[in-house]
């Protein structure tokens, strides 16, 4: 059963599997709704249920379980006429893009030497079978380097392991975006900013790789906002989201070396975050204060690290990390100390959400309303500690979808 | 006169060739005995609405039921969940999208 606004979506998730699955239409919202009004909803899927028993049989639906598009399009030359030919299409985000001509995708591909054939992958929700070619496509409508496609196609390969759970990013109502971080000598190489706005604007790898994965992802999988990315407010994050890791200014190393690789290695690292949490603490002279600062800023209410599952990233500039890892913090006693004090009072919830969420809790540790708190996270390990930024006190977190897990790539 | 350019579509992508195949819903007939299983997400109203449906169906059918849960709304149910499932229900209500 699926509400009128979520039938896209479900029909869409349902021939991804190669099934034509009755689905009852009933009212939106379901959620929220008082539950004596819910009688309504109930009569229209039983009456759905009934008419299918009477009359309806298994066999072939016909067709097959994905539309069948043209590999090769004729397009307006003028760049306004492209531009509009886009966005009249559903492939665009709303800003200019450049035409993915045979010539200019076949350099892409050549550049990093990667066979336009190369399987990348099944994207969600429609799960067809994705190449190099396809995936340069779109990087090549997002206006992306040559030299940055290797970083795109690891980001999408990230994106794809299981513990991501691409699918729900992608179609959840929640803001979370697609996100990119570069660690490792390719940063430079690729001449990202890892310094002042480092979540931009103004740098072109750091915008077009985030813009790059998100179009893939929407254009190859399906996940068209609206009716099937069903993000209930979206967020300016979902554009381009990209950001490098300053090493230079990192008192301890790459980040990625947390994650079991070498330091000369370069990974991609795919999050699924809210845009960044600002984090203003121009006055602690002192790590242990400026880490309370950081635990007052994340406990409240709203990001769904506090009851679902999944990673959350805490992102330093470099003299909030400085001044940490001068006063003998490193990222294991930072996680630690932000695990262990970093509470939420289960009253800031209000009883409704907390019953709601407290009903089928995945932690094992037991919360009373009046007197108990919330974790922020599973375990320390699930708090990921990175540097990036330049000059100033701002430092950033990166509350996720909850129901996901970071996931790294190397290059 | 409009000038052209070709490019490669970029929502182009190889289809599987797998057959969409309709979901097989038995036919039943008023007052058949019928299990049926229900896959909870555990989103808000859910439970409740599920318990609607049954008490609903059950003006048309015997119906015998069990409840089963995903886990979470944004993750597939674990497979051991939808075996256990199919071994039991004639029919499921397999999700909730809302």
């Amino acid at each position: 059963m699926a509400t009128a606004a979520f039938m896209p979506l479900a029909q869409i998730e349902s021939k991804a599997w190669g099934w034509q699955v009755p689905i009852a239409r009933i009212e939106h919202p379901l959620g929220g709704v008082p539950t004596d009004r819910l009688g309504s909803r109930a009569r229209e899927v039983v009456e759905y249920f009934v008419s299918q028993a009477r009359g309806q049989e298994g066999g072939r639906a016909g067709g097959t379980a994905h539309a069948v598009g043209e590999p090769v399009l004729s397009v307006p030359s003028d760049p306004w006429a492209f531009f509009d030919f886009i966005q009249s299409k559903g492939w665009g985000d709303g800003l200019p893009v450049l035409p993915p001509t045979p010539d200019r995708v076949e350099r892409m591909l050549r550049s990093a030497g990667v066979p336009a054939d190369a399987f990348v992958g099944f994207i969600p929700p429609e799960k067809l079978h994705c190449t190099a070619r396809d995936v340069a496509a779109n990087c090549v409508l997002a206006g992306l380097p040559d030299a940055a496609f290797p970083v795109v196609l690891a980001a999408i390969r990230a994106g794809l392991q299981e513990r991501f759970n691409l699918l729900g990013v992608l179609a959840t109502t929640n803001p979370c975006a697609t996100t990119v971080l570069v660690s490792g000598p390719i940063a430079k190489e690729l001449g990202m900013n890892a310094g002042a706005s480092v979540y931009g604007p103004g740098n072109r790898m750091n915008a077009t790789i985030g813009r790059a994965v998100r179009l893939a992802l929407q254009n190859l999988g399906g996940a068209w906002p609206g009716p099937v990315d069903k993000s209930t407010q979206g967020s300016p994050a979902k554009y381009t989201y990209c950001f490098a890791e300053n090493l230079e200014e990192s008192p301890w190393g790459p980040y990625h070396v947390d994650r079991g690789f070498k330091e000369s290695d370069s990974t991609v690292t795919m999050i699924a975050p809210e845009g960044p949490h600002n984090m203003h603490d121009p006055a602690s002279t002192s790590g242990d204060n400026f880490l309370q600062y950081v635990i007052g800023s994340m406990t409240h209410c709203g990001h769904n690290n506090l009851y679902h599952r999944g990673d959350t990233f805490l992102v330093l500039c470099p003299e909030h990390a400085t001044m940490l890892a001068r006063d003998g913090y490193d990222r294991a006693r930072i996680r630690q100390e932000i695990f262990a004090r970093a509470r939420v009072p289960a009253r800031a919830m209000g009883r409704e959400a907390f019953e709601h969420f407290t009903s089928h809790w995945p932690r094992k540790e037991k919360i009373d309303f009046e007197t108990g708190t919330l974790s922020i996270v599973d375990a320390p390990e699930e708090i990921n500690v990175v540097v990036a930024g330049g000059p100033g006190k701002h430092s950033s977190w990166l509350p996720t979808f909850g129901l996901t897990y970071s996931t790294i790539e190397k290059l | 006169m409009t000038t052209t350019i070709e490019i490669l579509n970029p929502t182009f992508a190889r289809v599987s060739g797998q057959e969409l195949r309709k979901a097989p819903f038995p036919r039943l007939e008023e007052g058949t005995k019928v299990r049926i299983g229900f896959l909870n997400n555990q989103k808000p109203n859910t439970q409740e609405l599920l318990a609607l449906v049954e008490s609903g169906l059950r003006e048309h059918y015997q119906v015998e039921s069990r409840t089963f849960f995903k886990g979470d709304a944004a993750h597939p149910a674990p497979p051991e969940v939808i075996e256990e499932l199919s071994r039991f229900a004639d029919v499921a209500v397999l999700a909730t999208a809302d």
